[in-house]
């Protein structure tokens, strides 16, 4: 196209003509869920807020929402734009991937509030090394959505010495598997791990 | 049961929302920031807090000037907090490449010229071509003045003509002498 002789309407047709291939894929749904969630948080501090005037009665409430009782790990409630660990009831530790990328760069925390949430977990970008996968058994269930990647982890169904192991390659869709091997083996993986 | 109701209402009135909104808005956020990940991720952050805030929301003037300019502030801080950050080993070989603005479209040479705009230009001509806005709301959503807008939509206009201009001259250029 000669852009030379388009009058100011031609050319912004042309650039709605160019953009009209993109459209959000996230289904209402999730977008739903997802404010319905964040009303909820609001309305759990708004709560906490006002109970903050009773300096007795906030104490109370605050030290029983952050400590948990002895022996459960239950409680934890992280939701980022790249992936959540949420606790469920019955033990069930919900993750989700929705940013590789994201998620990949933010590793060390993933993990680590994985482990808070009773889940031994590790975050690699390949399976090279590893002494034995198994992916999608009783311990948990895998589900993927346009791109986004769920597993439900009960950590009290895991093998003795297992871990979850988030497989993030370059290029494919996140992988999230139970690796079953011995102490060594996963030290070993480990090892390679913090080479990479 | 009242409350139920009411709880169904709105929500069916936000999913026609969001349905007819959606794609103009990404369209906005896409062409303001020039990453198709980031400005899906943002949009839909943004359309999730308008159903959080749904009754305030609702009775703004242009509901769609308010996710656009939540998608636009997420989009800020969410450059604020990678900019601290160091792509590493097999990473830096995928930055940017799947999610630049020119392998989007078609005619990546208009998309590649927007994208060498300033950011207000951009941001003024992607509102008033894809949401259609008048110069007051776009002056209020930006949160500038009204002859700002006005002047930042001639400049971007002259400057998108001028560039491609130049384009396709050279580009007939170089067809005529090969």
């Amino acid at each position: 196209m000669d852009y030379e002789y388009v009058n100011d309407e031609s050319l912004r047709q042309s650039m709605r003509d160019e953009l009209a291939s993109v459209q959000l894929r996230a289904p209402v749904e999730h977008v739903v869920a997802r404010g319905t969630q964040l009303r909820r948080q609001r309305r759990r501090w708004r709560a906490l807020g006002a109970g903050a005037g009773s300096v007795a009665t906030a104490g109370v409430i605050a030290i029983s929402l952050a400590a948990p009782a002895p022996g459960t790990r239950s409680g934890t409630h992280v939701v980022l734009d790249a992936w959540s660990v949420i606790s469920k009831p019955g033990g069930i530790v919900s993750l989700t991937i929705r940013d590789r990328r994201e998620s990949m760069a933010d590793r060390v925390r993933l993990a680590q509030v994985l482990r808070e949430a009773g889940v031994p977990a590790v975050v690699r970008t390949s399976l090279a090394g590893s002494c034995g996968a198994v992916a999608r058994e009783k311990a948990m269930k895998v589900s993927r959505h346009h791109g986004t990647v769920t597993a439900d982890i009960n950590p009290a169904d895991l093998p003795k010495r297992a871990q979850i192991a988030i497989v993030i390659p370059t290029t494919q869709q996140p992988q999230i598997v139970v690796l079953s091997a011995g102490t060594t083996c996963v030290r070993t993986a480990l090892r390679r791990m913090a080479k990479q | 049961m009242r409350r139920l109701l009411n709880v169904s209402a709105q929500e069916a009135t936000f999913a026609e929302f969001y349905a007819q909104s959606r794609d103009d808005c990404l369209r906005v956020v896409f062409a303001s920031t020039g990453d198709r990940l980031a400005a899906e991720d943002c949009v839909a952050e943004a359309f999730a807090r308008a159903w959080a805030s749904w009754p305030k929301v609702s009775a703004h003037p242009v509901p769609r000037a308010w996710v656009i300019r939540t998608a636009l502030n997420l989009a800020v801080s969410s450059w604020r907090r990678r900019r601290r950050e160091v792509p590493v080993g097999q990473w830096m070989a995928s930055a940017g490449q799947p999610d630049s603005m020119t392998g989007q479209c078609a005619d990546s040479s208009l998309m590649a010229t927007l994208a060498t705009l300033p950011l207000r230009q951009r941001q003024v001509i992607a509102l008033r071509v894809f949401l259609d806005l008048d110069t007051a709301t776009t002056a209020q959503v930006l949160g500038i003045a009204p002859g700002t807008i006005t002047a930042h939509l001639a400049r971007a206009t002259a400057a998108l003509r001028e560039q491609l201009s130049h384009a396709a001259r050279e580009e007939s250029r170089w067809t005529t002498n090969t």
